[in-house]
């Protein structure tokens, strides 16, 4: 009992960001909603070609009436209703509601998979961290078993993980960044920069390399953190919260925070099971 | 175990196996299924490394008017700086897409030179298209686009501004097929030197 309290707590905690990040992607989307119409850069008449079962046959038909214009509009538009339904059910935590908080993460994974299978291109690293937590806690709400749960919860973190370990060994096989000339060259862009951070940073090659070198640490680092338990989750999470923001902040990428936060609280959960196994080490 | 347990294991396992695969671009079957995944069920999670992008695409276009002369290059969708950026940032989407389009067809055309199938293929179908969707003058009889890079540092730095691709002329929407384009030979490209000619 006391564990499938926990696991539904954390499932909860995971879902605050979940609803505030899928949701401000679903307002954002229907703000610019001209980007799906006719003549839109993401017009349905053109992206059709770019897919043999968008094209002919029964799933084309099927799906033509949610992928055309306005009827496209119904997915960002259910996500926002399903991201509120969500952020309410979170909040009041009670475990009664649970299959309610499912339903809700459920629409929220089938609407976002079917807008990526409708644009199939301009999709970043927030939208596919969205997925996956959407995925793991629709599994970790509807579940029937409280192991099956925890697997489910147990998914989120391990995609954090592999992220951040993904990204951390790329970085750390790339001359420009172990260089130090990586930050100041993204962050020299308008588009993922701040071209006035950009130059304080060129004219500090010290403090560029200390940050690039900061940036591969913490990634590549990751799964050695995780393996020593609790105290390792939380610098996970410490260190990955501030380079989100810090990211968020610089360059522009305002959903990353919601999407990659959404996974902290089963990072932290991973990092008291790892406890457990080391104390019930021989 | 009990059976949920262990088949929730064994699928969330098995994706997180495949994603870690993914990642190497290795695995011919791993890539393959990469390929043929519409929902972004395995992610790629290398951001921003190992080469960074460190210049900002840019799609510009002109029109070419029922004289023969030509209008200024202008921007479409320009990249946003705007302060409240880091919270809301509405048009993200459409300038990822023209951004993630403008390498595609670029990495197409290097792929594949010479061959008209990168004019046909959905990155270049959804600029164009977008850029020929975009109003129009009308005197405008045709239109072309080009993609730039640009880097926001000094005109003597290489990487200032460099021209990246010419489109060819496309005839815009409404123009009757009798009203000859003044200049349709210019700069008609052919083969990947053309495309990225400064001629163009």
């Amino acid at each position: 009992m006391i564990m499938t309290d926990v696991v539904f707590n954390v499932a909860s905690l995971c879902s605050v960001p979940l609803a505030i990040g899928a949701g401000l992607d679903a307002c954002e989307v229907l703000a610019h909603r001209h980007q799906l119409a006719p003549g839109g850069f993401y017009d349905f008449r053109v992206l059709r070609t770019g897919r043999t079962v968008l094209w002919r046959g029964t799933a084309s038909r099927l799906l033509a009436p949610v992928f055309g214009y306005p009827g496209a509009l119904v997915l960002p538009g259910l996500q926002v209703v399903a991201s509120v339904a969500l952020l309410v059910l979170a909040l009041r935590a009670e475990e009664a509601w649970s299959w309610a908080a499912g339903v809700a993460t459920a629409v929220i994974f089938v609407s976002r998979s079917l807008f990526y299978l409708r644009q199939q291109i301009g999709l970043d690293g927030s939208d596919q961290m969205l997925g996956v937590v959407s995925l793991g806690l629709t599994g970790a709400f509807l579940l029937p078993d409280v192991q099956a749960r925890q697997v489910a919860l147990g998914y989120l973190a391990g995609q954090l993980v592999l992220a951040y370990t993904a990204a951390g060994v790329a970085k750390l096989v790339s001359p420009v960044w172990r260089s130090g000339r990586a930050l100041p060259r993204i962050l020299a862009t308008v588009g993922y920069g701040s071209p006035r951070v950009a130059q304080v940073l060129e004219r500090s090659p010290l403090v560029a390399r200390a940050l690039c070198v900061y940036v591969i640490a913490f990634e590549t680092l990751t799964p050695l953190l995780m393996a020593s338990g609790s105290g390792g989750a939380w610098a996970v999470v410490l260190m990955g919260g501030t380079f989100h923001l810090g990211v968020a902040l610089l360059m522009g990428l305002n959903v990353f925070p919601w999407a990659f936060g959404a996974t902290f609280p089963a990072v932290l959960l991973l990092g008291t099971w790892v406890d457990g196994w080391w104390a019930g080490w021989p | 175990l009990s059976l949920w347990a262990l088949f929730t294991a064994l699928l969330a396992g098995g994706l997180l196996l495949v994603t870690a695969l993914a990642q190497t671009r290795a695995v011919r079957w791993v890539s393959r299924l990469k390929r043929a995944d519409p929902i972004a069920l395995i992610p790629s999670w290398t951001f921003f490394a190992p080469n960074p992008g460190v210049s900002d695409t840019r799609i510009v276009s002109r029109d070419q008017y029922v004289d023969g002369m030509l209008s200024p290059w202008c921007e479409v969708e320009p990249p946003s700086g705007a302060w409240f950026r880091p919270v809301w940032q509405p048009n993200k989407r459409v300038r990822k897409g023209m951004v993630d389009c403008a390498s595609m067809t670029l990495r197409h055309i290097a792929r594949t030179p010479g061959s008209p199938i990168s004019r046909v293929s959905l990155p270049y179908l959804l600029l164009s298209h977008h850029v020929v969707s975009q109003p129009r003058p009308p005197m405008s009889v045709a239109r072309q686009f080009a993609i730039i890079a640009s880097r926001e540092s000094s005109p003597a730095d290489p990487d200032y501004f460099r021209l990246q691709l010419a489109s060819h002329w496309m005839r815009l929407p409404g123009v009757p097929e009798s009203v000859t384009l003044p200049v349709s030979g210019l700069p008609e490209a052919e083969t990947p030197e053309d495309l990225t000619s400064p001629k163009a």
